[in-house]
């Protein structure tokens, strides 16, 4: 028999596979999911302010979180750095394309020390850092924040939402579906949207609940209220709400029917602040409200254990 | 990427077409005393006894026991402790050495008609434990207290790399048939199935013909879905029922045997045969030529690789059953017991960080019992096991799905079983946290 050649021998408990899957994995395909959105940004609204907003947002997020890491000596894990690219693309496509450029300073310190390092890090943040980053900035500059141009030509003027509100003659589908309308930097292009979307489905990345449920119940109240819900789905940050700041892992619930329950809660919040709020726009804040009402969802949905007999 | 919920795209099962070897008689054989679930046996040889192969060197008066045999005739050594690959502490076992002589005691066969009582008795006394890895005594199986429909005959192997039932289906198939009508008469049970993955074609061709002569049986083929083999799932599967909640297969009517133990009853019982040997799968990517070996119990692993084994390069793992279940060793000096399916040596190193859980909800997702093992760890991490025990922990078979998913790669299945022991330990002491 050869010699054996044990150098090191490793005890583990079991299982002893792993599957190919980690925080950095997810992270990346979040990531990649919103190339389509951020290429939009880049072709409607030109690359300065999409390096400005961008690349401002995403490497002060990632320096804050260096810097706060060093300050509260934790070690960084797999997936922290990644997430916090996550929150910076995150937080600048959700802005004006205007938006001067210490906004996106700002808002990446707020969502990265605030909402999610002074909570315990990733994994036990309560609320989606980008949007508590993007809500401060609302309530704090909200001229900055609810100023926004034409695409091209840079005419400045109110989002079809505005438009909307006021009775105003609106955008035809084509444009609003395309992106070529006045908004958010990677919040215009409806199309962009669903293809990094339909990824993160079908890469099994996110589960369908979330996104099924929030769109069907703005569907749904749009459609009672009287609106347009076609515009009501393709204005505004719904879609981005929807797939890629509602599904957040860590901030809704993990159980499936409590997922289910926060896409309904979010549709409906969303388009009840639309209609009856004195914003034109929701989204922000009917995610941050479902956000706290996460873990009673959870407890409320824990699925039927195998086996449990009813009587 | 796609569908990455689907476990396993590869099955690494290399040894399929590796015909069962028999491997020569050892040297000296390690007898634990607890080989099984129930009661710990009791030595009745001393050292410096002379021992027959098939003679009982461990007993016990308790019902939920099966008898320790000698698979090997020679000479008592000692009797002392040695290290369980299970239980990972020492218990009482004896030392056999062998003396080279052929003998061996066999039980007188046996001829229909035969009733059910004789059956159980003759499980017992070959000393029959389910030989998947959970080790329950067989004639206690076959003694059930509630009605029986179906005796069900688990040949899902769902665990990679293991092809021990499968190739038992492929070799000995008649003897499975007989073994599976031994079972049914034992329990009452009017249908019997062979339940089999469909990854495992020639084995369900086969045994589709051979069972065509018995109008009461019949081959059902499982899809291939890792833990298709758990008795829980594989009944949910087949009948469509739940077995509820802290009970057994029989409260609906079913009771599930393992392959081997089906074969190794039919050679007790036609054959008069003791279990004294048992077929295993030695795999793993450290290994240049994995294989089907019959063993004899008690030989100590370090015996069983040597002439048998071409190692490839070292290998850094050393895991006895499956790689979802099995129980990884430090030592090769760990005696084969009844409930081994199989010796992994696997030379993977890279180990993936730990990370903070990231409530992404795959392990909800992917735990076939619908438990919460995310949340039994944190509760088990913070001493809540009554909590733990609330997201589920007692009910969690450790299949080891949540823990293959967890992209954090966050150990659940272990702070599972910590919870269970603590639990344990709490009811014994009757306290409550």
């Amino acid at each position: 028999m050869a010699e054996l050649k044990v150098s090191k021998v490793i005890i583990s408990p079991s299982p002893h596979f792993h599957a190919n899957i980690n925080p950095d994995r997810i992270m990346n395909r979040v990531i990649l999911s919103l190339v389509p959105a951020s290429l939009a940004a880049f072709y409607f609204f030109g690359w300065i302010s999409f390096l400005k907003i961008v690349g401002l947002s995403v490497a002060s997020a990632v320096f804050f979180e260096f810097i706060i890491l060093r300050l509260f000596k934790r070690k960084p894990l797999p997936g922290t750095y990644s997430s916090s690219i996550v929150t910076g693309l995150l937080l600048a496509l959700t802005l004006p394309p205007t938006s001067p450029w210490w906004i996106p300073i700002v808002g990446s310190a707020i969502a990265i020390i605030v909402a999610k390092e002074f909570f315990g890090g990733l994994g036990h943040n309560p609320f989606n850092p980008a949007l508590v980053g993007r809500a401060v900035l609302l309530i704090s500059w909200p001229t900055h924040l609810t100023t926004f141009i034409q695409p091209f030509s840079g005419i400045t003027t109110a989002t079809p939402l505005a438009f909307f509100r006021d009775n105003l003659s609106l955008p035809s589908y084509q444009d609003l579906f395309l992106g070529n309308i006045a908004g958010s930097l990677g919040e215009t292009s409806a199309i962009a949207l669903i293809i990094g979307g339909l990824f993160l489905l079908l890469s099994r990345t996110i589960e369908w609940q979330i996104p099924t449920a929030f769109l069907g119940s703005v569907a749904i109240l749009s459609l009672t209220l009287g609106r347009d819900p076609v515009f009501d789905l393709l204005s505004g940050g719904i879609l981005m709400g929807a797939f890629f700041m509602a599904t957040d892992y860590v901030t809704s619930p993990i159980t499936p029917w409590g997922r289910l329950l926060f896409g309904i809660g979010c549709g409906l919040l969303t388009i009840t602040i639309r209609a009856f709020g004195g914003y034109p726009e929701g989204v922000t804040y009917a995610i941050l409200i479902m956000n706290a009402f996460a873990p009673m969802l959870e407890q409320a949905t824990l699925p039927r254990k195998f086996g449990t007999v009813h009587k | 990427m796609i569908l990455e919920h689907e476990l396993f795209p590869h099955e690494f099962k290399f040894s399929s077409k590796k015909p069962i070897v028999n491997l020569q008689t050892p040297k000296r054989i390690v007898m634990l005393m607890q080989q099984h679930t129930g009661a710990l046996a009791q030595p009745t040889v001393k050292a410096g006894d002379t021992v027959i192969k098939g003679q009982v060197i461990g007993d016990s008066p308790g019902y939920v026991f099966a008898p320790i045999h000698s698979s090997i005739s020679g000479k008592v050594k000692s009797i002392s402790p040695w290290l369980h690959p299970i239980l990972g502490r020492e218990i009482e076992s004896i030392i056999i050495e062998a003396d080279g002589s052929a003998d061996e005691i066999r039980l007188k066969p046996l001829n229909y008609p035969i009733t059910p009582d004789e059956i159980r008795q003759r499980a017992r006394d070959a000393g029959l434990v389910g030989q998947g890895g959970a080790a329950f005594p067989t004639h206690v199986k076959l003694n059930p207290t509630k009605p029986i429909e179906y005796a069900i005959i688990n040949g899902a192997e769902c665990e990679p790399y293991l092809t021990v039932d499968h190739r038992q289906m492929l070799e000995n198939p008649k003897k499975l048939i007989s073994g599976l009508r031994l079972i049914m008469s034992a329990v009452g049970a009017k249908k019997g199935l062979i339940a089999i993955e469909d990854n495992k074609k020639d084995a369900i061709t086969l045994l589709k013909v051979l069972v065509r002569e018995f109008p009461d049986i019949r081959v059902f083929v499982l899809p291939s879905k890792y833990p298709q083999g758990a008795e829980k799932v594989m009944i949910k599967t087949i009948i469509g029922k739940e077995v509820p909640r802290g009970g057994l297969p029989q409260d609906v009517g079913v009771v599930v045997i393992n392959v081997s133990t089906a074969i190794s009853l039919a050679e007790a019982v036609f054959e008069g045969k003791i279990l004294t040997e048992k077929v295993i799968t030695i795999s793993g990517d450290a290994i240049s030529e994995p294989a089907n070996v019959k063993v004899h119990l008690g030989t100590i692993v370090k015996d069983v690789i040597e002439n048998t084994v071409e190692f490839a390069n070292g290998y850094s793992r050393f895991i006895m059953g499956g790689p979802m279940t099995g129980f990884s060793q430090a030592t090769l000096d760990v005696p084969i017991i009844k409930g081994t399916s199989g010796l992994l040596f696997l030379r993977k190193t890279r180990i993936q960080e730990t990370a903070e859980c990231i409530r992404c909800g795959r392990c909800i997702q992917n735990c076939p019992l619908r438990l919460m093992p995310a949340y039994i760890t944190s509760s088990t991490k913070l001493g809540e096991y009554s909590r733990a025990e609330f997201y589920g922990a007692s009910d969690c078979f450790e299949c080891g799905r949540c823990s293959y998913v967890c992209p954090a790669n966050i150990p659940l299945v272990h702070y599972v079983k910590v919870a269970k022991t603590e639990l344990f330990k709490m009811k014994k002491t009757g306290s409550k946290s």
